[in-house]
């Protein structure tokens, strides 16, 4: 039990801390949307270049081999600087491994890795949120579709992130019948250009567009985009959704760090930088972000002798509690300034922390699982 | 870069948990629930664990901090006399603050050999103490160690009066007023160091409390029935010890985080400070993990005969000593501002 680098890690982060000073660039942030993403897709691309992408994938499908805890490192150092450690994929690709046949992973993963494919998840409906198994997104089978048979899909996905700028989509769909509940459910991987499909981008508490709904009309899926069996959809989700958005997976601890700095030095600036009670606050959710912190490295340290389960639930609740408490510090102490003008984006963020009780599996189901699956209560 | 225990630190810990359910009162009397008798100081002494933290080349077993935090942890859970946890785990970590060597030395063999000791903490159970000051976990025949001129030092001619605390493992003997200034105990290097130890030794044994306030509320939930089902089969008592197990992981993850930063120290200011965390952390964890077990057993969790009551006084008694929530949050706030 020893928190400090190995010498491999310690010269692995040596090297990354000198590519990235030479390589960062500044400031990511842009005004228009578009130009945004489009510094997200370069960076993505630069880091791709230089090897720093697909770290814990096997070497194989173009990965490098290495562990979650250099994942881990390559994160805090990037995330140490203010910037994003690139496009998120490591929830999509971690499914892929386990159940896509060795063409898909061929033909699906380079491109998820170099960010010249854009990937979406169509997993919620309108009626399929928290019960994600009673989806009912229909997959018909097709006998005429492609060489070797198909299906068409038709239904409607929501809260699908990134579905307008989406060359692929990963979709749960429904294969069997509504009564089998998840024993119905496959997944397919569908072209984004294909027919039948309409998109109309979702306006979020933020005023932004990150998610979309989907609508299906009798869009053609071949076989060979089948993932896994029919039938075995759920697991696919299952998988998927541990990666997803725990806090190990997706670098937010760096995220808060420096917004613990932001709100120290913004007390400071406004000459409370001496004042016992902001202090003591902003200690509290320090103490917080050192606990998530911790967490996260025991949580990783786990994976290299199995993959995660269901006390995942434990990170996703501790890291949403973390990040709620950080910004009611933040508009408490900020919030008027925030209301008028937010260009420190208190105000976006703290409308953005009231999502993290509820994407990825609300609150209340991390609970329900935690307590059914870890804590052995009765169902 | 690895969070996890090695298969050794595994084997310790059932040992530990072993012997600190043996050594652990099963009565009532005042007696049984703060001296630790006969045949249990035999036990800690065959097993070597009263001289774990003490180098081997006073006797002890020289274990680092992760294996004091391992045996805290089951001492907490055990609801061990703090007359252990004292003379085990606080006593050893004060030691560098007695500068005169020999004097050192000899504490630490007479501890190895199973000698009792006890560390003056002041009347509301913090270090440093200013005023009067309380042996924290004494029983009879106990080493006392006060502040004085010399850094820390045996109290030889105190009147020990013992006190009885709310919390059913601590006793505490009142020492009188200290009169000697205590500033050579408080701004060393050693002492820093005896503060974030007692930091992350005090943590685990409040998540060993947790722990086992946890398991009782979720085994009572497995088995009481109300409207023909198992009470653990309601959402509304799924989600508070779901809450509880957060409040669980989230503090095992800090104590041991701070007791590895501390034992393999890279920036010795970050692991203080985690320290510091830990106990900020896991003090608030354990009370509201032990109110909420409280509240899963009912009117039952109101009850003498209820043993959940015991665990919650102890969260409480160790929430407050050496390091209290207010000095904690403000240790926090002064190390940030160099960080």
């Amino acid at each position: 039990m020893d928190l400090n680098d190995s010498p491999e890690e310690a010269r692995f982060r040596a090297d990354l801390r000198a590519w990235l000073e030479a390589n960062a660039p500044r400031e990511m942030k842009q005004s228009n949307p578009e130009e945004q993403r489009s510094a997200l897709v370069a960076w993505h691309r630069k880091l791709n270049e230089a090897g720093y992408t697909g770290l814990s994938w096997p070497i194989e499908v173009g990965g490098k081999g290495l562990g979650p805890l250099e994942e881990a490192i390559l994160v805090q150092e990037v995330e140490r600087l203010g910037i994003s450690s690139g496009l998120n994929y490591g929830f999509i690709a971690r499914a892929m491994l386990l159940f896509a046949t060795p063409e898909q992973q061929r033909r699906y993963l380079p491109g998820l890795l170099s960010g010249s494919e854009f990937w979406c998840q169509g997993f919620s409906e309108p009626d399929a949120g928290s019960d994600l198994a009673s989806l009912r997104t229909r997959a018909v089978a097709d006998p005429t579709i492609g060489d070797t048979g198909g299906y068409r899909i038709t239904g409607q996905k929501t809260w699908t992130s990134g579905a307008q700028f989406a060359d692929l989509c990963l979709c749960l769909v429904r294969t069997g019948e509504i009564e089998d509940r998840h024993r119905g459910i496959s997944a397919v991987i569908i072209d984004m250009k294909s027919p039948g499909i309409d998109i109309r981008p979702i306006r979020t508490i933020r005023g932004d567009t990150e998610f979309c709904e989907v609508f299906f009309e009798d869009t053609p899926v071949s076989n060979e985009n089948l993932v896994g069996k029919p039938g075995e959809g759920w697991n696919y989700a299952l998988v998927t959704l541990t990666y997803e958005r725990g806090p190990a997976d997706i670098g937010f601890v760096s995220k808060y760090l420096s917004m613990v700095q932001r709100l120290r030095k913004g007390a400071a600036g406004r000459g409370l930088g001496t004042n016992n009670a902001v202090q003591r606050e902003i200690s509290r959710v320090a103490a917080g972000v050192e606990v998530l912190r911790l967490h996260v490295l025991r949580s990783l340290s786990m994976r290299l002798d199995r993959a995660p389960g269901a006390e995942g639930s434990v990170d996703k609740l501790l890291m949403a509690r973390v990040e709620q408490e950080l910004l009611h510090v933040a508009m408490n102490l900020f919030g008027s300034e925030a209301l008028v003008d937010d260009s420190d984006h208190w105000f976006s963020d703290y409308l953005y922390s009231r999502a993290s009780t509820i994407y990825g599996g609300s609150a209340q189901i991390q609970r329900t699982v935690l307590a059914e699956r870890c804590l052995g209560l009765p169902r | 870069m690895h969070f996890g225990f090695t298969e050794e630190q595994q084997a310790f810990g059932l040992l530990a948990r072993k012997v600190a359910t043996d050594i652990s009162p099963s009565g009532d009397s005042e007696r049984d629930r703060f001296e630790v008798g006969p045949d249990a100081h035999k036990l800690l002494s065959e097993t070597g664990l009263l001289g774990l933290m003490i180098p081997e080349d006073q006797g002890g077993s020289g274990a680092t901090l992760i294996e004091g935090a391992i045996f805290a942890e089951e001492l907490g859970r055990a609801l061990a006399p703090a007359s252990v946890t004292s003379s085990a785990l606080i006593s050893p970590a004060a030691l560098p603050l007695i500068r005169d060597v020999s004097h050192r030395n000899e504490i630490a063999t007479a501890i190895a050999q199973g000698q009792f000791c006890s560390v003056v903490v002041g009347s509301d159970l913090t270090w440093p103490p200013e005023g009067d000051g309380f042996a924290w976990g004494w029983q009879p025949n106990a080493i006392v160690l006060e502040p004085g001129a010399e850094g820390l030092r045996v109290a030889r001619e105190r009147k020990c009066t013992p006190i009885v605390t709310q919390d059913l493992t601590l006793r505490v003997a009142s020492v009188g007023p200290l009169t000697l200034s205590t500033q050579d105990v408080v701004d060393s290097e050693s002492a820093q160091h005896f503060q974030a130890t007692t930091n992350v030794i005090a943590s685990c044994l409040l998540l060993g409390c947790m722990r086992a306030a946890l398991e009782l509320a979720v085994a009572y939930a497995k088995e009481r029935e109300q409207f023909g089902a198992k009470i653990g089969s309601f959402q509304a008592i799924k989600h508070i010890c779901a809450d509880m197990l957060v409040d669980v992981e989230s503090s095992h993850s800090i104590a041991y985080g701070a007791a590895a930063m501390l034992t393999h120290v890279s920036e010795p200011l970050t692991a203080i400070r985690s320290a510091a965390i830990a106990k900020l952390w896991c003090g608030d964890a354990a009370v509201r993990v032990c109110e909420s077990a409280i509240q899963v057993y009912g009117g039952i969790g109101f009850t003498w005969e209820c043993p959940v009551h015991r665990y919650l006084r102890s969260a409480l008694a160790l929430r407050s000593s050496f390091m209290n929530t207010a000095q904690t949050t403000d240790f926090i706030s002064g190390l940030d501002k160099w960080i």
